[in-house]
């Protein structure tokens, strides 16, 4: 591992971190890159990353992709004022914007938990907007058909709710 | 590993929460009725709305242009309520000229629309919660149809506001009628995030007309206006394929329009429907007649929830429009008073609230007064943060404009309608906890001693 930290810092990305996810896969990440998590950046502060970080909430395979995303994402801050900052914030909107429609319902609930967890901001925000969008336009029904949600009001419940609603919003 | 599948189910509580706070007020109020927990999580964490529904009287003084306003609230805590005064430009001759050209189109989700009724024509959004303004230009030469043969009717009146359930998208409705002829029907559609929306004309089909002292009014789903020149048709403009047509459900016994007849209650349109049929009580009724419509299968069902009496040998009051109802109240004027009554449920209608709006006879008071002259019209509103910015074009500019007044902005010489209202309207989100505000006195029931 010494090998690899020492040629990480030659490349200019600092110390290297190793990522432990729940099935004990491992992933070798830049501090640039593992500090977007805010979870993993105050570790970093606080000098507890030596033997690697136990992530016991997340899978290898959605570790793998929250990887990617940050390494895609680890060139926001240190682009600047870079000539071809332009066409790889295109590039990285593209990037974002293909791997969040891609997904399947359960694995992007995964990655909002991984996110959640991680506390990494702009791959929350991007993944809950998701589900938002997923959810306009939908009738409730629709919606629990989407979400594989039960409908568990008894249609006294619901009546009530409906009727709080159209007073609420008597307009 | 075992693959349970991950739901939505499997957020923690803030993860979801995180979700629900991108999704707008206004579709945040539909998914409590997913399931239990989210409806527990949203009335918790994420509420759709704060606190009741309010009242907003507006008040236009007749003799002179000046307007007041009024925010009426606390009904479900008790009969008497109270309100508080926004403004009084007559009693306030010192205020800005804004204060008696403003005009209400309409509310909306917590929104608020309203019109410039000086030179200008401005349209302009707000949300008094969160400040968001949104100027709008009024339709391409509206403000050059001026003819109309009932002058009483404020311009901003040709217009509606309203949410559009089917696409979730705000619209503001224009009717352009000229001496009581349709011409066409002007919509414009706000689209997030799109660039800058601009004024669909639909052309009326030949013969169309419009009565508009009877009111413009939307649901969800259309425009509603009676026709002018006898048979008092109901018309409607179909928000969805944007097209005029006439709404034949409307039963036989719902057919006695009262004046100024179109209301909205409940999200719902509501024809009022006037009848002297207890000639014995010597009693008028006004009945309420409700239009329930499923979108798709253009399934209209009518049906009257509320059934309103008064004596003759009284003043008879006039239920307020557009919107007349609060919680449980029904809210009336007569020259320029405005009267709260409760509305009880019936034995011998039990589909029906009813009012007695007599109940007070012979000495009722009013809420509050404001001269025998004046009209009086009220919208609903609650409390939301239902964004504006993200209807907001480049520069922030007007949108809906069709020349640039790109010059006009840039030299800074005008204030926007939007800029003004945030200031016209600070009062109205009350802060919280509840400050003190203009109580009633108890209603006193004088009989003659």
């Amino acid at each position: 591992m010494a090998a690899a930290a020492a040629e990480a810092t030659i490349d200019g990305g600092g110390k290297m971190i190793i990522l432990i996810s729940a099935d004990g896969k491992r992933f070798e990440v830049t501090e640039a890159v593992a500090s977007q998590s805010q979870l993993i950046s105050n570790m970093i502060e606080d000098d507890c990353t030596e033997n690697g970080v136990r992530l016991p909430n997340v899978d290898g395979d959605i570790l793998t992709m929250v990887v990617d995303y940050c390494n895609m994402h680890a060139g926001d801050a240190a682009a600047d004022g870079d000539t071809t900052k332009a066409s790889s914030t295109e590039e990285l909107k593209k990037f974002d914007a293909e791997l969040v429609q891609a997904l399947e319902n359960p694995v992007l609930f995964k990655l909002i938990l991984a996110a959640n967890f991680l506390n990494i901001k702009s791959l929350l925000d991007m993944t809950c907007q998701r589900v938002a969008d997923m959810m306009s336009g939908k009738t409730p029904e629709q919606m629990r058909e989407t979400f594989s949600i039960e409908n568990d009001f008894t249609p006294e419940e619901e009546a009530a709710i409906r009727q709080e609603n159209a007073w609420a919003f008597d307009d | 590993m075992e693959e349970q599948e991950t739901s939505i189910g499997d957020l923690h509580t803030d993860a979801f929460v995180e979700i629900l706070r991108r999704v707008a007020p206004s579709a945040r109020r539909r998914l409590r009725l997913v399931c239990r927990r989210w409806r527990n999580v949203i009335n918790s964490r994420a509420p759709a709305w704060r606190g009741h529904a309010k009242t907003l009287a507006f008040v236009y003084h007749r003799p002179g242009p000046a307007t007041a306003a009024y925010a009426i609230d606390g009904l479900e805590e008790d009969d008497e309520g109270c309100y508080r005064k926004l403004w009084d430009a007559a009693a306030d001759p010192s205020l800005p000229a804004i204060y008696s050209r403003l005009r209400m189109i309409g509310s909306c989700n917590g929104l608020l629309c309203l019109y410039d009724e000086g030179v200008t024509g401005d349209i302009a959004l707000l949300n008094p919660v969160t400040g968001e303004t949104l100027d709008v230009a009024g339709p391409p030469g509206h403000r050059l149809r001026r003819q109309e043969p009932y002058g009483h009717v404020p311009y901003g009146e040709a217009f509606s506001f309203t949410y559009h359930e089917a696409t979730e998208r705000y619209k503001i409705v224009h009717l352009a009628v000229s001496d009581g002829r349709l011409e066409a029907v002007e919509v414009l559609t706000l689209v997030d995030g799109a660039p800058s929306p601009s004024w669909r004309r639909v052309a009326a089909p030949a013969g169309s007309s419009c009565w508009l002292p009877a009111g413009v009014v939307s649901d969800g789903q259309a425009t509603y206006w009676i026709n002018h020149g006898g048979g008092d048709r109901l018309m409607s403009f179909d928000l969805t394929d944007e097209r005029v047509a006439t709404i034949t459900s409307l039963p036989v016994a719902a057919k006695n329009l009262n004046a100024g007849c179109l209301r909205k209650a409940r999200g719902r349109l509501c024809v009022g429907n006037r009848i002297h049929h207890d000639y014995q009580n010597n009693t008028e009724i006004d009945e309420m007649w409700f239009l329930e419509r499923d979108g798709c299968e253009s399934l209209e069902r009518w049906y009257c929830r509320f059934y309103l009496t008064t004596r003759l040998c009284m003043e008879v009051q006039q239920v307020v429009g557009p919107h007349f109802t609060q919680g449980e109240h029904i809210l009336a004027h007569r020259h320029g008073s405005l009267y709260v009554h409760r509305c009880m449920s019936s034995a011998t209608r039990p589909q029906c609230s009813v009012a007695q709006m007599h109940e007070h006879w012979p000495y009722h008071e009013p809420m509050f007064t404001c001269g025998h002259a004046s009209n009086i019209r009220a919208f609903s509103y609650i409390e939301t943060t239902e964004p504006l910015n993200v209807y907001q074009c480049n520069g922030g500019s007007k949108i809906g404009s069709v020349v640039n007044n790109d010059e006009e902005m840039a030299t800074g010489k005008t204030t926007s309608l939007g800029q003004m209202l945030t200031s016209m309207f600070n009062d109205l989100p009350s802060p919280h906890p509840k400050r003190q505000v203009a109580r009633r006195r108890k209603r006193r029931t004088n009989r003659f001693k």
